[in-house]
């Protein structure tokens, strides 16, 4: 290897590069974040306009916990989240092995559709899959967002479990066989402990895109399931209340929780 | 004695590559036997084959006797070391070496019994409760080896499993592997690319290219008396002497090459008028000065020769030298270092001389 010397010159750019990369750093967390922290502060704020700052109070928390519509909107959000997740985790992680694993008709046409719900439009996934409820006679239920929010959850927990299947290397399953583990024992010791951190990071994915999910959510809602999202948007549209950023902060709250989480089992395996 | 493995014209293809082509192999109980080629010669896939990840195309495989048609890799009495160790990085050392006998519903108190006593076997007691991502090369080795012998296969497959090894650790695990099979008197299949691996360990090696079995028999037949070309160039260095028969009968044939004859062993009778290769060994060919005591009989062909060129490489001096057919042939003369050696120079004028027996006469 070529010895580099560090010579003056080198040194100062090498340290304006440096800084004018920490100040552009510093420059995009604020425009990431400020909004969040303002949102965050005004949820204390002890006025009823949310724009108007007056003093510190907990007043709007206390309200929130309260409204009924906010709890009925936080157990749909948190069922629908919960079995989707389990659903979709199950599905994906099956798909991913099928996709890795198998060879089989038409996969690779299976293959490009499978991560269609990706890169088509939120907007064109809701208006079709009401369609499709609304062709089917279904009518619109907490049911119905849970099987729009499977749908596309699959697609993100395959993508997740496929790339570590694809890092996993396929002669341990060939080992296990080698020493007697039928597909079922093989799959249960070796492939499911292996692919963990990939399922694990792949339902909390799911877990929160389905929480956060606005778009489709709103065109599958039926009466009285409204989730946290949706009811965010309907109250805001009767004028911004303070309720509104406390529900916000608390689901800010809610899906950093979930993130240190997934990070820090990825990093304990 | 009965065979472990009966291979009888088993093809593979996958697609419309052919990876295994019509061969036939019988290996014996309790015989370390060698699959040796270069890579893509197909003898990864007989040896998963025999394993059972693969399913012959056609052909059939048997094991102590049994056919293995449509048997599941799981119900086969044979355990693999594989070419990256596979070893299972969610599970301790001695977790590794006990899943074969958890598989196979092992009371709790033998499978420690047995896995302190694989561990032992491998000089690897005292590891158990590590991780084997924390291994070297060496030590992973050992461990694949032991979770593999601690279920008493019948017959224990080898894939390349000192491929990764450093040339000083390879050699003495060559030897340790040689001991334990011998110990044991379980048969080995070992699938190598490396022919001085295979020539030290084995009591017989099957030689692949192309899918196909080209010579099986011990080291010093394949090493001694090649069948083709192919064999006699991949073991070994071999020098060529391409030629016409002249006469043949079923165990020797002289070629005319130039206006030279020379005569060697041969297998089969050739018509006179093929065309024909002489293939003489490095270590076989004798030089001497023309100024010097010439030994000759009839067993022996005695050619002229000019010194091209001198490599000294430690044990031996390679001297190429070219004879009168025009071709250029190695010559290895090993440094006794005796006061009586003769150091040839460059331009020296030689006599080339080796024995008819050993030199090999191929057909085309």
């Amino acid at each position: 290897m070529a010895a580099t010397t560090i010579t003056p010159r080198n040194k100062i750019r090498k340290s304006f590069n440096e800084r004018a990369l920490s100040w552009l750093a510093i420059g995009m967390f604020i425009f990431l974040y400020l909004p969040i922290i303002i949102l965050i502060v005004y949820s204390f704020n002890d006025n009823r306009f949310a724009s108007v700052w007056t003093g510190f109070s907990t007043r709007w928390y206390t309200e929130v916990f309260n409204d009924e519509s906010v709890r009925n909107a936080f157990s749909v959000s948190m069922w629908v989240a919960f079995w989707s997740t389990v659903i979709s985790t199950i599905l994906g992680t099956l798909t991913a092995i099928a996709m890795e694993r198998f060879k089989f008709w038409g996969k690779a046409t299976y293959d490009a559709i499978l991560y269609l719900p990706i890169i088509i439009p939120d907007i064109v996934m809701a208006l079709s899959t009401l369609l499709f409820f609304v062709i089917l006679g279904i009518s619109l239920s907490r049911y119905t967002i849970l099987i729009a929010h499977v749908a596309f959850n699959i697609a993100f927990v395959a993508i997740v479990v496929r790339a570590r299947l694809a890092d996993m290397d396929a002669s341990l399953e060939e080992a296990a066989a080698d020493l007697g583990a039928n597909p079922w024992e093989t799959f249960r010791r070796i492939t499911v402990p292996l692919l963990l951190p990939g399922i694990v990071a792949g339902a909390l994915l799911a877990f929160t895109l389905s929480l956060d999910d606005f778009v489709i959510t709103f065109f599958m809602a039926g009466p009285g399931s409204t989730t946290l999202p949706v009811l965010i948007f309907s109250k805001i549209r009767f004028g911004a209340s303070p309720e509104v950023n406390v529900i916000s902060t608390l689901m800010f709250m809610g899906s950093t929780l979930l993130v240190i989480i997934s990070l820090m089992i990825q990093r304990r395996t | 004695m009965s065979s472990a493995v009966q291979i009888t014209d088993v093809t593979k293809a996958f697609g419309d590559v052919v990876a295994v082509d019509n061969i036939s192999i019988d290996i014996k109980d309790g015989e370390f036997f060698s699959l040796l080629g270069p890579s893509g010669c197909g003898k990864t896939t007989t040896l998963r084959l025999i394993a059972g990840f693969e399913q012959p195309t056609m052909g059939q495989i048997s094991i102590m006797g049994q056919p293995v048609a449509g048997v599941p890799a799981y119900r086969r009495p044979v355990n693999t070391v594989f070419q990256s160790y596979a070893l299972f990085p969610h599970m301790t050392v001695a977790k590794n070496v006990a899943f074969g006998l958890e598989m196979a519903k092992v009371p709790a108190d033998e499978i420690k019994k047995r896995v302190d006593a694989a561990l032992g076997l491998v000089e690897m007691s005292g590891f158990g409760e590590r991780r084997t991502t924390q291994m070297s090369g060496g030590q992973k080795q050992r461990v694949a080896l032991a979770r593999a012998l601690v279920n008493w296969p019948k017959v224990l497959l080898l894939d390349e499993p000192l491929g990764a090894l450093d040339l000083k650790l390879r050699k003495n695990m060559q030897l340790e592997l040689k001991q334990i099979q011998e110990e044991l008197g379980i048969t080995f299949i070992y699938v190598t690319h490396d022919q001085e691996e295979a020539i030290t360990m084995s009591d017989r090696i099957a030689v692949m290219s192309d899918g196909k079995v080209q010579q099986i028999g011990p080291a010093r037949e394949i090493y001694e008396q090649p069948n083709n070309r192919f064999v006699a160039d991949f073991i070994g260095e071999t020098n060529f002497i391409d030629g016409t028969v002249v006469d043949s009968d079923s165990n020797s044939t002289v070629l005319e090459s130039d206006d030279v004859k020379l005569a060697g062993r041969s297998k089969v009778k050739m018509a006179v008028g093929d065309k024909a290769t002489l293939a003489i060994r490095p270590e076989k060919i004798v030089l001497s000065l023309k100024t010097g005591f010439l030994n000759t009989d009839s067993e022996t062909i005695t050619l002229d020769g000019t010194i091209r060129d001198i490599i000294y490489i430690g044990t031996d001096t390679r001297y190429q030298v070219v004879i009168p057919t025009g071709d250029k042939l190695f010559v290895r003369v090993q440094n006794l270092g005796r006061p009586e050696d003769i150091a040839f120079n460059k331009g020296d004028e030689v006599h080339v001389q080796w024995r008819i027996n050993n030199a090999q006469v191929l057909a085309e």
